[in-house]
């Protein structure tokens, strides 16, 4: 192997893996979903063809006669890549729509909802608050010493027994 | 010469390719929600796919090439039934 057929392919191998590298630098760095699906793109299309291109001129010099191995990598990985990040937009567009509209209908308290951005999560909790506000209006969450659950089985007994003994604390701090 | 430099410069592709497989590696681990993990994923597969090339070019062994299209292919058929279980909530309907 001659020393120009080196040079092209430490310089190929070495843009794709910096490529690859500025994927994942994207990838780790950026601040949603949707902008987070494009720098994966990067290193799956230029970077693994320069790469792969980088592998072939390799194995070719160093064999001496050519070898489609790696022709056959450079065309796979860029048409497959891109397929696999548009079902996933896809996917992650229907979960974030089915999302809005559970939190828009308020079934707020539903277990995969906890975990939507931060609109979701803002308009799951007031929705939770209003219905606390609304729900225990005498022995609520005025009380200091109280934490959540404790006013909610008070609200539950006051619900049932007409409440002489959730009231007096909720009146007396 | 040549051998020099193919050695450091392989080396070095090798070490970039490993940094960048860390980094989707920790949004791998990190990642809010689903579809940030799946990502991550097969951004994981895609760079170990390359270091597997990387290892044949520095070994001077074209078998490894093989390996990278297997796992390549692997990795295109996990992230979709991973995406398609994220749209559909199930993988074969």
């Amino acid at each position: 192997m001659t020393l120009f057929v080196a040079v092209v392919v430490v310089l190929l191998a070495l843009f794709g893996a910096s490529l690859a590298l500025v994927g994942s630098l994207g990838l780790l760095r950026l601040r949603s979903f949707y902008e987070r699906a494009h720098p994966a793109t990067l290193g799956a299309t230029l970077g693994a063809t320069s790469i792969l291109l980088a592998a072939f001129i390799f194995f070719s010099a160093s064999a001496g006669r050519v070898l489609p191995k790696a022709l056959l990598l450079i065309v796979f990985i860029p048409l497959v890549s891109p397929v696999t990040t548009m079902l996933l937009a896809r996917a992650a567009l229907a979960r974030d729509r089915a999302k809005r509209r559970a939190a828009a209908a308020g079934s707020a308290d539903e277990d995969w909802l906890r975990e939507v951005d931060e609109l979701g999560r803002a308009q799951a909790e007031a929705a939770r608050q209003q219905a606390v506000a609304t729900g225990g209006s005498g022995g609520g969450h005025d009380g200091a010493g109280h934490d959540a659950d404790e006013s909610a089985t008070a609200q539950g007994r006051g619900a049932k027994a007409s409440s002489p003994e959730a009231d007096p604390p909720g009146g007396g701090t | 010469m040549t051998e020099a430099l193919l050695h450091w410069g392989l080396l070095a592709a090798h070490a970039l390719l490993a940094v960048g497989l860390a980094l989707a590696a920790t949004r791998l681990i990190r990642g809010p929600r689903a579809q940030d993990r799946v990502l991550a994923f097969d951004a994981v597969y895609l760079n170990a796919a390359l270091q597997i090339v990387m290892f044949g070019m520095r070994f001077g062994e074209s078998g490894y090439l093989e390996a990278a299209l297997v796992m390549t292919l692997l990795g295109f058929a996990s992230s979709s039934a991973l995406a398609k279980f994220l749209m559909r909530g199930e993988v074969i309907e």
